[in-house]
């Protein structure tokens, strides 16, 4: 299936270099990248497109993981499937702990929260 | 001040006491701001040995290791240890020294990108840019190695900033925020209650997350309160009170029967802080098949990576699991459990007056006192310890459980010793894992380090052997180490004193001879070559598959 995931970074000159290992090493293919900074604040806003016959949660996952990945997005063909209906995933706390992965709260919830099907 | 200074106030504000490391060029401010500093450094006789002391001062007294070394060579040494504190989720800081900015870029001497290397074997990277950054970075690579999954994080510092001028004014210690959350995900729980208060053949299967989350006493009382059977990976040996008739020792592919039995009969798994890794799993898809999963833990990307829940919940582990208490309904089970437990207990009845290692590492476990720290190596031996010592914390028992890295006992009981001087620490090696960090019996030697090694040698590469053995036709392609040198001799050229042992009968007199002898001792226990590991789940079968000794 194809995936087109943007995301949000701090502008941290390795940060596309960490994207693009986690891609590799969690078996996706990168079909197309484009980087540009963001206008606004200081970070860069990166569109992977993404090639894989593996749920693509199990890329999104790993990335969020990354200190320096502020907010990541997912505009798959479906949505829905990311997560099995009967699999009712919650998290403890609102998706606002985000941020506060990086100050050391265990809370690092992000997309779980933001694609959980309800 | 300069940066350097800087680098040792800050690790004294997080209470940084010991730390572990080895000099040269690139580092050399902070090894000049070391020479003054209350902080003490042990010299490691090679970065992987200095890393895997300070995951053994981690893993032993769950704080914060910190290790040392310079740029190019000393930073590549260090990747083995940093991977190993990846996969088994040990907070640790590793500061490098990097050439000056100036010449970063033109493959100067000892250049080498850091950073670049860093990017799999860690948590998460820094190389710090600019002076002002550095007392920032420093907390912040505190702050993460600690936080959610604790993991290995390094700061790469160019020695232009360790040089350069900065304010003494310290910025004060962020407080630790607290782990708890407000908010429990109250329906998951509610779903979590009632899938255990239905369940016929519950079973928790424990993994390393419970005790990293300080959660050793819910989980104890969980087990108790909703009783039912449980089993823990290598990492969590130790999580479950020595008293409690229904746990059924560590599963995969050398565990124990009775564990992978009653895991592949469960109605129920419920996984805490776990990760269906392949030793645990066998073949996943045959893995606890009729089994609902309830899964807790703090890293998202775990839930639902290999196995799907039926319920999952993110979060602290001291919260979660008196929220999820309940009583069971599951005597016959219980029972059951008993029975496989009883019916496929350890034999120690070994003919003839050769040591067997899985009956000598009992009489050792049964001859420490409770708080001793046993640090493993790799292979045969290291499941013979899982499987015939017994522990009553995960602290006391460090083996490299992700990485499966050889060389990683030695040094590991040198952090383990200095985190815990009054406990008494055992480095349980093969003759093969021995010689990959034999060069730290000089930190033992300089230090006085009372550490007693034990080496079960068995002149070969044992769990190699064992497998091509098994699945390789006996073709026994380099694994044979009979020219080994003489281990005691070795032991002596640094001023510790040991003694080998074949028989039966000389162990426990042996045994108790290390244990009582003021300073560091090496016990060389030669066993034949001949021996393995059993139970074995074959690679590709279902943990229900496994081969036994008799069946050989
Ligand atoms: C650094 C490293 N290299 C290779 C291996 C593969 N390996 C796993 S166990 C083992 C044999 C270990 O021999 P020894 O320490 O004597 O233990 P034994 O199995 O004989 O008890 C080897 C080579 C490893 N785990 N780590
Ligand atoms: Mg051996």
């Amino acid at each position: 299936m194809n995936h087109v995931l943007t995301i949000q970074t701090k502008n941290q000159t390795v940060v596309l270099e960490r994207v693009l290992q986690v891609t590799r090493y969690r078996g996706f293919q990168l079909t197309g990248l484009e980087m540009k900074p963001q206008s606004s604040k200081a970070g860069l806003l990166l569109t992977l497109s993404i090639a894989s016959d593996k749920p693509i949660h199990l890329l999104t996952s790993q990335l969020n993981k990354l200190v320096d990945v502020e907010q990541l997005e997912l505009h798959s063909e479906q949505l829905a499937s990311l997560y099995p209906s009967d699999l009712k995933m919650r998290v403890s706390e609102p998706l606002g702990a985000f941020n506060a992965r990086h100050t050391g709260d265990a809370m690092s919830t992000t997309l779980l929260a933001s694609v959980t099907p309800q | 001040m300069k940066g350097a200074d800087l680098v040792m106030k800050v690790l004294q504000q997080h209470g940084v006491d010991s730390i572990f490391g080895y000099p040269g060029g690139a580092i050399m401010p902070i090894y000049d701001a070391i020479y003054q500093s209350p902080i003490k450094h042990y010299l490691c006789r090679h970065e992987q040995g200095g890393a895997f002391s300070a995951i053994g001062y981690a893993r032993s007294s769950g704080k914060v290791g910190v290790c040392l070394a310079t740029s190019g060579p000393g930073a590549t040494n260090l990747i083995t240890s940093l991977a190993d504190a990846l996969l088994d989720s040990v907070p640790l800081v590793a500061i490098t020294g990097q050439v000056a900015q100036g010449v970063m870029g033109t493959d100067a001497f000892q250049e080498i990108d850091v950073l670049g290397l860093s990017l799999p074997v860690t948590k998460h990277s820094f190389l710090v840019e600019h002076i002002d950054a550095l007392e920032d970075t420093l907390h912040q690579a505190f702050a993460l190695a600690q936080s959610g999954r604790p993991g290995p994080v390094l700061v790469d510092i160019p020695k232009n900033i360790q040089l350069a001028d900065v304010g003494s004014a310290l910025k004060p210690v962020a407080a630790p925020t607290a782990s708890t959350v407000a908010n429990l995900p109250t329906e998951q729980l509610q779903q979590a209650r009632t899938l255990i208060a239905a369940a016929k053949k519950p079973m928790a299967y424990i993994g390393g997350g419970v005790h990293m989350a300080g959660a050793i006493a819910e989980l104890q009382q969980f087990l108790t309160k909703s009783a039912m059977p449980s089993v823990t990976t290598l990492k969590a040996m130790g999580s479950v009170a020595k008293d409690n008739p229904y746990y059924l020792g560590m599963l995969g592919m050398h565990g124990t029967q009775a564990a992978n039995l009653a895991v592949q009969q469960c109605d129920l798994l419920i996984c805490l802080g776990a990760r269906f890794d392949d030793r645990v799993t066998g073949k996943l898809d045959s893995f606890a098949p009729d089994a609902k999963v309830i899964q807790l833990d703090i890293d998202p990307a775990e839930i639902n990576k290999l196995r799907q829940p039926d319920c999952a919940m993110l979060g602290p582990m001291q919260q979660l699991l008196p929220a999820m208490t309940v009583a069971t309904q599951c005597q016959p089970w219980l029972e059951h459990c008993l029975a496989l437990k009883q019916q496929h207990g350890w034999r120690y009845d070994h003919p003839g007056e050769r040591i067997y290692a899985p009956l000598m590492l009992k009489q050792l476990s049964d001859r420490l006192p409770d708080n001793s720290v046993v640090c493993c190596d790799v292979g045969q031996h290291q499941m013979w310890v899982a499987q015939h010592m017994r522990f009553n914390h995960p602290r006391n028992h460090l083996s490299s459980g992700g990485l499966g890295t050889m060389g990683f006992g030695l040094p590991a009981a040198i952090g383990a010793k200095l985190a815990r001087p009054e406990d008494t620490v055992l480095a349980v090696s093969g003759d093969g894992s021995f010689m990959m960090n034999v060069q730290e019996l000089g930190t033992i030697k300089r230090f006085r380090l009372p550490v007693k090694i034990v080496i079960i040698d068995n002149q070969r590469l044992g769990m190699v052997k064992q497998w091509q053995q098994l699945f390789f036709n006996e073709r026994y392609s380099e694994t044979d180490l009979s020219d080994n040198p003489d281990f005691v001799a070795l032991a002596a050229a640094f001023a510790i004193p040991g003694h080998t042992i074949s028989r039966k009968d000389e162990v426990g007199d042996a045994i108790e001879a290390m244990l009582t002898w003021p300073g560091p001792y090496l016990l060389h226990v030669r066993i034949d070559e001949q021996d393995n590991v059993w139970p074995l789940v074959p690679p590709g079968a279902a943990n229900e598959d496994m081969l036994t000794e008799r069946a050989q």
